[in-house]
């Protein structure tokens, strides 16, 4: 009997070890999977955030031709602004209207 | 079994077993190293992190440089199968719009030529077809549709005021191994602090090129650049070069330098040459437009510079505003030369003031003479004759100053109206600085302050020198005053603003003596002259329509300056 239950036991500690073995196995696969997949994954954010950098920079390069002061004067000029020709002052000794 | 086929058997196993360890030995061990850093190659990726370059703003924080991007169009020419010569016509032809380099015929047929070369080497991987295109030349290139044609992204460097303040700013350019590097002002000056530092990137990737995470990994982060923020006051430079350049047609002059800056601060608002260049096309223009004028071209001061000699004379208090010139009857002898005025009109018993007004070139040599020549350079040397101001641009040179054992009487004489003695642009405003800031000096400079993302450095100049004293500072302002008001000049005069000033017109010395009728003029004066609010230096080289700076540097200097009155809210005198 006793020679029996040995042998059982040593047949479940034989199948454990395969199973945790197997076990292993399957995780360890699993695990480069996921690792090599996430590398792809950093690569294609990476590509993202130049894509992105890239657009950043040229809208700030827009804005900033935007906001030049010989386009600014351009822009002025078309829409029928001038420069005064005369400049008058005025001191408050003067006699003038205005609003009190 | 037999026994002897069993052995033979056995000796087999023991061998193969014996020379498999011997070969693995000798791939781990004895060869390991080498594998394993062959390996390490193959899938270790390595790259530089580039670091962004710095910009450099106005005052008021608007862009005078940003960065922007240019392509560089590159071939695989091993990939490459269409026709060299008709793909190498129709990149020149997109390339070839508003570029003057290719505007003739022949131009293009020779840079057809050269790409089509370039596009036949079938044996290389990587050639460089054009350098530096735009945006839109790029979109059309690709719009071709050329297997084997791919771009590299370059930084550059955008002016949104286009070619303004080009000597200011300097440009990027290329050093000997293709590395971007600043020459010229601001970009050459702090060349290193607007570079920042590349970083470094090394890691493991995958056959496609995808990092290996876990794997190795080694990072030098990059620096980006600093950022500039300047002195310089936008709407001042475009009034200053929208009206030199007007001044430069009017006069007809050759060339023609402006400075404004504020005399209590040193802050420069304006510094404006003409001829000037575009920096964004640096590479179309001579060697010779990029030197900077203003900073280092000298030149011989004339007139202007008697309010410097005065001052020191007012300082060393060897004259008083009142006191009276005994030799101003006539023309002066010294040696076997004349010192005549520069209308030959002469004023017996002027005082200083009156020597000031009628810019009297005899009456000054009476000053030089109270001076002194060795009072005349310590004084000199005090007010930053010599030696360079410090601004920070790149290229500031200084003309030599006599020793001081080395005056003769007549040096004394001639310089003490601003001839035989050689200064620069900013070094006259810096001098005339010290008369409108009540007898302080101040360092010129350009640069405010430095920031990044995280921080800010405010530029510190320091507490000024004292040169002169309060008294002979006013009593020189004083003078001034009265020089605008009932001097040769006084007709441009724009009455009611209270300016301080001088005109100066210069014979120009060629091989060893002076041009008869080829001047600088020059005006140089501050408003309002008892709290001011900027000094401005105006000089035309060679003026055609008249040699005179009372006709065309002080008119020049008002145009300029009716601007300035209005923009600093200086309102005139109410009496």
């Amino acid at each position: 009997m006793s020679r029996r239950k040995t042998k059982s036991i040593r047949i479940s500690l034989k199948l454990l070890f395969v199973l945790m073995l197997l076990l292993f196995s399957c995780l360890q696969i699993v695990y480069t999977i996921h690792i090599s997949s996430g590398g792809s994954k950093l690569a294609s954010l990476e590509e993202e955030y130049l894509e992105l950098s890239s657009k950043n920079e040229e809208l700030t390069r827009y804005i900033v031709s935007k906001m030049s002061l010989n386009s600014l004067l351009e822009s002025s000029q078309n829409l029928g602004f001038s420069k005064p020709s005369k400049i008058i002052y005025i001191s408050e000794s003067d006699a003038f209207a205005s609003l009190r | 079994m037999s026994k002897p086929r069993f052995l033979v058997i056995l000796f087999f196993y023991i061998f193969m077993f014996v020379f498999s360890i011997v070969r693995l030995f000798y791939w781990q061990v004895v060869k390991g190293s080498e594998l394993s850093q062959t390996a390490s190659m193959q899938h270790r990726k390595s790259s530089v992190i580039d670091a962004s370059r710095g910009e450099i703003f106005a005052r008021d924080g608007s862009w005078l440089v940003a960065r922007g991007q240019v392509w560089n169009l590159i071939a695989n020419p091993k990939k490459f199968a269409g026709d060299a010569k008709d793909v190498a016509e129709k990149i020149v032809e997109v390339i070839s719009v508003d570029n003057p380099r290719l505007a003739e015929k022949k131009e293009k047929d020779s840079e057809v030529e050269r790409i089509r070369e370039l596009l036949e080497r079938r044996n290389l991987y990587w050639v460089s077809l054009v350098p530096r295109i735009n945006d839109v030349q790029k979109e059309a290139i690709e719009k071709l549709d050329i297997e084997g044609l791919d771009f590299e992204k370059e930084e550059s460097r955008f002016y949104p005021e286009g070619s303004s303040s080009a000597h200011l700013l300097g440009f990027l350019g290329k050093d000997e191994s293709g590395e971007s590097v600043g020459y010229f002002g601001l970009e050459g000056y702090y060349d290193e602090m607007l570079s920042g530092r590349k970083g470094f990137l090394s890691q493991d990737a995958d056959a496609r090129g995808s990092p290996i995470l876990f794997g190795g990994y080694q990072k030098l982060i990059s620096l980006d650049g600093m950022d500039i923020v300047t002195t310089i006051d936008k709407y001042i430079q475009l009034v200053v070069e929208k009206k030199l350049n007007e001044g430069v047609q009017k006069y007809g002059a050759r060339a023609a330098t402006a400075i404004v800056a504020n005399p209590k601060t040193g802050e420069i608002y304006a510094m404006a040459s003409f001829p000037s260049f575009d920096p964004s096309r640096y590479y179309l223009f001579g060697d010779e437009y990029f030197i900077n004028p203003a900073i280092s071209q000298s030149f011989e001061p004339g007139s202007i510079f008697k309010v410097i000699v005065m001052a020191s004379a007012l300082d060393a208090k060897v004259v008083e505003p009142d006191t009276v010139c005994d030799i101003c009857d006539g023309p002066l002898r010294i040696d076997k030369y004349f010192i005549k005025t520069w209308n030959n009109k002469y004023h017996p018993g002027s005082t200083m003031t009156q020597v000031i007004v009628n810019s009297d070139n005899v009456g000054m040599s009476f000053v030089g003479r109270r001076l002194g020549a060795e009072r005349l350079y310590d004084y000199l040397q005090k007010f930053g004759f010599g030696v360079t101001t410090g601004i920070d641009l790149q290229g500031e040179f200084s003309p030599r100053l006599r020793g001081r054992n080395e005056w003769r009487e007549i040096d004394v004489a001639t310089a003490s109206f601003g001839q035989g003695v050689a200064v620069t642009p900013i070094q006259m405003v810096k001098a005339v600085s010290i008369i409108a800031n009540n007898g302080v000096s101040s360092r010129p400079h350009v640069v405010k302050k430095f920031k990044n993302d995280q921080w800010e450095y405010e530029v510190k100049t320091g507490d000024g020198e004292r040169v002169i004293s309060e008294k002979a500072a006013s009593e020189t302002v004083a003078m001034m005053v009265e020089a605008v008001k009932n001097g040769e000049s006084k007709w441009t005069h724009t009455r009611g603003f209270k300016v301080a000033g001088k005109t100066g017109t210069a014979q120009i010395p060629i091989e060893g003596h002076y041009d008869e009728d080829k001047t600088i003029a020059s005006f140089i004066g501050f408003a309002p002259y008892d709290d001011p609010k900027f000094i401005m230096l105006v000089t035309l080289r060679e003026p055609q329509s008249s040699p005179w700076a009372s006709e065309t540097a002080a008119p020049l200097w008002y145009a300029i300056a009716k601007d300035l009155f209005l923009y600093f809210g200086i309102q005139p005198d109410v009496d």
